[in-house]
């Protein structure tokens, strides 16, 4: 409880044992339910009865896990997906160390006054006007930056180039 | 009259970053008011009262996460204008929470109030008649917003989901 009350503002709902991995599993499973619901969209021709009768069990049932007011197992994921006609397939992702290129899609509109700051790093990247992407290292002078492999590769004339890695 | 990050730097309003990985970056935002965060913390440990595998603080987490990395979300499934005399309500939603607030610009969303949709939909458990209390926080949303002295416009008008949320689809 007293370090959700310390927010400031990286979120910090419970520090007991295992809940960070609790809160990943809750992320993944509920990332599996939309990519479940986007498959069934894609199938109109294919209703929750269908899956339910091709599965043996109450419609009410295949119901309540794709809406989340009941627990979605892997092996029900599966099946759903196979009834579906798709092939349910899991990936495990070592996050990479250094700032991706994902940094370079960040939402623009909110940072035209408001730098966002790059997770786990001192710099902070921010998109301009003009298509290219600022950022501010620790030593608080602007460069314009291009995305490279994986990370920063500032190309300013007013710093030298350099690269950022965290 | 303030800018968002100035009531932020004020420690009026807060923003949420959830715990990314290095190589993610936040595609939306989501901000809370100071009297949020008990309410954020009343949830930490409550068991799902519908049969979700994850605890309300679980879910929470799982759903701002999702939202501020920009995943595709689902109308009516996990947001949906509030249906109220005034404009610019909308729900975040999870299996087991109401998350009511506005968007102050498109993929900025301000949050008033975090509550248990069983909470939301029938009312305290020791009041023996179901009320639904869906209109009262849309209420208190916009007192909220009332308030604030936010800078001009404080809120995305409009009953299109575009208007307020890239990546997202109609289910």
């Amino acid at each position: 409880m007293e370090s959700t009350q310390k927010m400031s503002y990286q979120i910090t709902l419970s520090d007991k044992r295992g809940a960070k991995h609790r809160r990943a599993a809750a992320r993944f499973v509920g990332a599996a339910r939309r990519r479940l619901l986007d498959a069934l969209a894609d199938h109109p021709e294919i209703t929750q009865s269908d899956i339910a009768r091709e599965l043996g069990v109450n419609r009410a049932v295949i119901n309540r896990q794709l809406r989340g007011t009941a627990p979605m197992s892997m092996t029900r994921c599966a099946e759903i997906a196979s009834v579906l006609g798709c092939r349910a397939e899991v990936s495990f992702i070592e996050p990479r160390k250094m700032v991706g290129d994902n940094a370079a899609n960040a939402h623009p509109d909110f940072l035209q006054d408001d730098p966002l700051e790059t997770p786990n790093s001192s710099f902070r990247a921010y998109y301009t006007h003009s298509g290219n992407y600022r950022i501010k290292g620790a030593s608080n002078e602007p460069a314009v930056a291009e995305p490279g492999h994986g990370y920063f590769k500032v190309i300013s004339a007013s710093l030298p180039q350099m690269e950022f890695g965290l | 009259m303030a800018t968002l990050k100035e009531l932020c730097d004020q420690e009026r309003l807060h923003r949420l970053k959830p715990d990314l990985d290095a190589d993610q970056m936040q595609r939306r935002a989501v901000v809370i008011f100071d009297h949020v965060r008990s309410q954020i913390a009343a949830l930490c440990g409550v068991a799902s009262p519908t049969g979700n595998e994850f605890d309300l603080d679980e879910q929470f987490d799982a759903l701002i996460y999702s939202f501020c990395i920009g995943e595709q979300f689902q109308l009516p499934g996990d947001f949906h204008e509030m249906d109220h005399r005034d404009p610019g309500v909308w729900e975040l939603k999870t299996a087991d929470l109401r998350l009511f607030g506005w968007f102050y610009r498109r993929d900025v969303f301000i949050v008033t109030d975090v509550k248990d949709a069983t909470f939301v939909k029938k009312g305290p458990e020791n009041v023996t008649v179901t009320v639904s209390l869906y209109h009262g926080f849309c209420t208190s949303a916009v007192h909220w917003r009332d308030q604030l002295d936010l800078d001009p416009p404080k809120f995305v008008d409009g009953k299109h989901p575009e208007n307020v949320l890239s990546n997202y689809v109609v289910r």
